[in-house]
């Protein structure tokens, strides 16, 4: 494969006028259906198997170009092995020109139309890279025509152009392309474009004035800069619940005078939002690694000043035993906390999911919330139905910390006084927990936030609660909501799918066993115990 | 010397402390350690019962210190005294490396029952006319 980089100063104003933008892959096919040269994202100019092109080739080529306009064999669609369709357009000087999203391999040549003889029997060679870098050479090539004498006002170009088989061509462009001329106004754009458009509240037809039709004031900016021929500009310009990502290039003529302006649009709302999503995660994985080795720390003195309590209490007179029990709970409390924190340096979970009532670990924590709830002076009132209740799949543990997350945060927002409602309900192919509190509310501007791992409006929070109980409901399949009116409560509700709605590869049998967590079960593990032969 | 019947290796000296309260109460002959070389060589010249292994995250220095005194000493018990618990029953294979493990923090009868069944092993192991295998 030969690369080089074709230098006369027409092809290089063509070639950086392509260098910005993206979409389709273009190739030049001689009269024989053979693909003969490449052109690559850094504006390279390949050749194939044959003898790279020379100049005056491609200087025939350019010339080939406008007639493209004229061209009325209609653009054909033909598909790649892979079912990629490609546009065709014969040209008429022989040979064809073929568009397509992707690169297409390889070319299905047996499939593209019939064409005339070439003129000169020329095979130069020539790939490029989108159909508005086409349209650019036939402005360009346009403009050449008016030099000599042919009236050729940058638009014509387009206006003669059979919009239909533009249309066609351009609509296999997964971005949006629209061309704005000098005077500002719509030259062209691709059905992405004009969906895109509509989407954006954008109401502006070909022929009429870009600037003010509602285009965000960035990107009118880009176009703006792109007339006035300086350079491109390139940014990331989020609209409400949307990211676009844009390019607005100049058409720069030879001896630099600026014809137009291509703006490529791109959504990239979500490959955005999975980058925010591996973002969040990788802040949850550090944080359970902090936590991971914070928690070892902290568990050898801890070890050794439950240990020494122990010791203690066998010496001591009988008075004091209360309060070194005392001293132990509250030491063996400490331990219970960087145990939940240790869980979340697992958040794919090292334990076995299990099928569980739901309500077991919910009354396990209540008594812990009962007593948070005592000291803030705030009302607990709990609904947990009796009777028979759906089965969940996943980890109890989990269940819980999600609880103790959600309340702790509406206690302490709450502050002094309120209600704290906890409701469990069967939804029938799913069970729904609600944290209801009569707090002050989330204030619009940060409930996009919230589930932000390290965001926090708390002087000493981590940040992490939401985040983490987001990550461990996901993990058991189900979803959390909050809803707030702003001012006088927030609701909080956990959905989780019941078990008979989730594959079955769950043990039941080991329910009892894996769930249950005596005060010496971490000594017990099967297999490490008495039972050892 | 001595014989110790237990030695133990933790770099926490607090632990380290507690430990030999723990010995002394109990009774137990043994010797501590902070140190992973020092405690392989304890176990080549004491023979202990039962060495009693700090685990740390990752959790491949204790497993690795346990291995090398399984090796001079076969006849050692171990048993991991670990914050981390879940991390050794994932990467420890019982099969390769038999071992109990206490996790911490922990209760002081709890390890004074695993040292005293580990040394009542031992101790019936050595009685004249011990038939192997017999527990």
């Amino acid at each position: 494969m030969v690369h080089r980089r074709i230098t006369s100063p027409r092809w290089h104003a063509f070639q950086d006028s392509l260098a910005a933008c993206s979409g389709l892959t273009l190739w030049v096919l001689d009269p024989q259906g053979d693909v003969i040269a490449t052109h690559d994202p850094r504006g390279n100019l390949a050749g194939s198997r044959r003898e790279p092109a020379d100049e005056s080739r491609l200087a025939t080529y350019l010339q080939a170009l406008p007639s493209l306009a004229g061209c009325r064999d209609g653009v054909q669609v033909v598909h790649g092995p892979d079912g990629t369709p490609v546009g065709v357009i014969n040209l008429p000087g022989g040979g064809h020109v073929a568009l397509a999203e992707s690169p297409v391999s390889p070319f299905p040549r047996e499939s593209l139309p019939a064409c005339r003889p070439p003129v000169d029997g020329s095979d130069f060679e020539l790939r490029v890279k989108s159909i508005a870098d086409v349209y650019h050479a036939m402005l360009r090539a346009d403009e050449d025509m008016s030099e000599t004498g042919r009236p050729a006002e940058l638009l014509t170009g387009a206006e003669q152009l059979n919009q239909e088989q533009l249309g066609m061509l351009l609509d296999a462009i997964r971005h949006a392309a629209l061309v704005i001329s000098t005077r500002g106004t719509l030259a062209l754009l691709n059905e992405t474009a004009s969906v895109l458009l509509k989407g954006m509240g954008v109401h502006v037809a070909v022929g009429q004035p870009f600037f003010n039709a509602g285009m965000s004031g960035s990107i009118e900016n880009g176009v703006r800069l792109a007339l006035a021929g300086q350079g491109f500009e390139q940014d990331f310009d989020p609209i409400p619940g949307r990211f676009l990502s844009w390019t607005a290039s100049p058409l720069v003529a030879e001896g630099g005078v600026v014809s137009g302006c291509l703006l490529m649009i791109e959504d990239v709302t979500e490959s955005a939002l999975l980058r925010a999503r591996a973002r969040d995660w990788e802040k949850l994985v550090i944080a359970g690694q902090m936590a991971a080795d914070m928690a070892h720390e902290i568990r050898n003195p801890l070890a050794a000043a439950i240990g020494a309590l122990q010791l203690m209490s066998g010496r001591q007179a009988a008075g004091d035993a209360g309060l070194l029990q005392r001293l132990e709970g509250e030491l063996q409390r400490i331990n219970s906390i960087l145990s939940s924190y240790l869980a979340l340096s697992h958040p794919n979970g090292s334990a076995r999911p299990v099928l569980f009532d739901p309500r077991r670990p919910v009354r396990d924590v209540l008594f812990l919330l009962q007593s948070d709830a005592n000291t803030h002076g705030i009302e607990l009132v709990v609904d947990l139905p009796q009777g028979e209740f759906p089965l969940c799949a996943g980890k109890p543990d989990a269940l819980k910390q999600v609880l103790l997350n959600l309340a702790r945060n509406s206690m302490e927002a709450m502050g002094s006084k309120g209600r704290l409602e906890i409701r469990l309900e069967d939804g029938g192919h799913e069970i729904a927990m609600t944290v209801h509190d009569t707090g002050p509310g989330i204030p619009n501007d940060m409930r996009r936030h919230l589930f932000q791992p390290f965001f926090t409006t708390k002087p000493h929070g981590t940040g992490l609660g939401l985040s983490v109980t987001r990550e461990l409901v996901r993990q058991m399949r189900g979803g959390v909501e909050l809803s707030t009116d702003g001012k006088s409560w927030t609701k909080a509700v956990v959905r989780l799918p019941v078990a008979d709605a989730v594959p079955q590869t769950l043990e039941p049998a080991n329910q009892q066993h894996e769930y249950h967590e005596g005060p010496d079960e971490g000594q017990r593990e099967p297999g490490n115990g008495e039972g050892r032969t | 010397m001595i014989r110790a019947d237990v030695i133990a290796i933790d770099d926490d000296p607090g632990i380290r402390w507690l430990l030999q309260e723990i010995f002394a109460i109990g009774g137990v002959k043994h010797a501590v350690t902070g140190l992973h070389l020092e405690a392989i060589e304890l176990a080549g010249q004491h023979r202990p019962a039962l060495a009693i292994v700090d685990v740390r995250l990752g959790g491949t220095d204790g497993v690795e210190v346990a291995k090398a005194i399984k090796r001079v000493s076969p006849e050692t018990e171990i048993l991991f005294l670990t914050g981390y618990g879940e991390n050794v029953r994932a990467s420890v294979n019982q099969e390769e490396l038999p071992y109990e493990l206490i996790e911490k923090p922990f209760d002081i009868n709890v390890l004074l029952g695993t040292i005293r069944a580990a040394c009542g092993r031992r101790h019936r192991m050595e009685q004249p006319g011990h038939v192997a295998s017999s527990y």
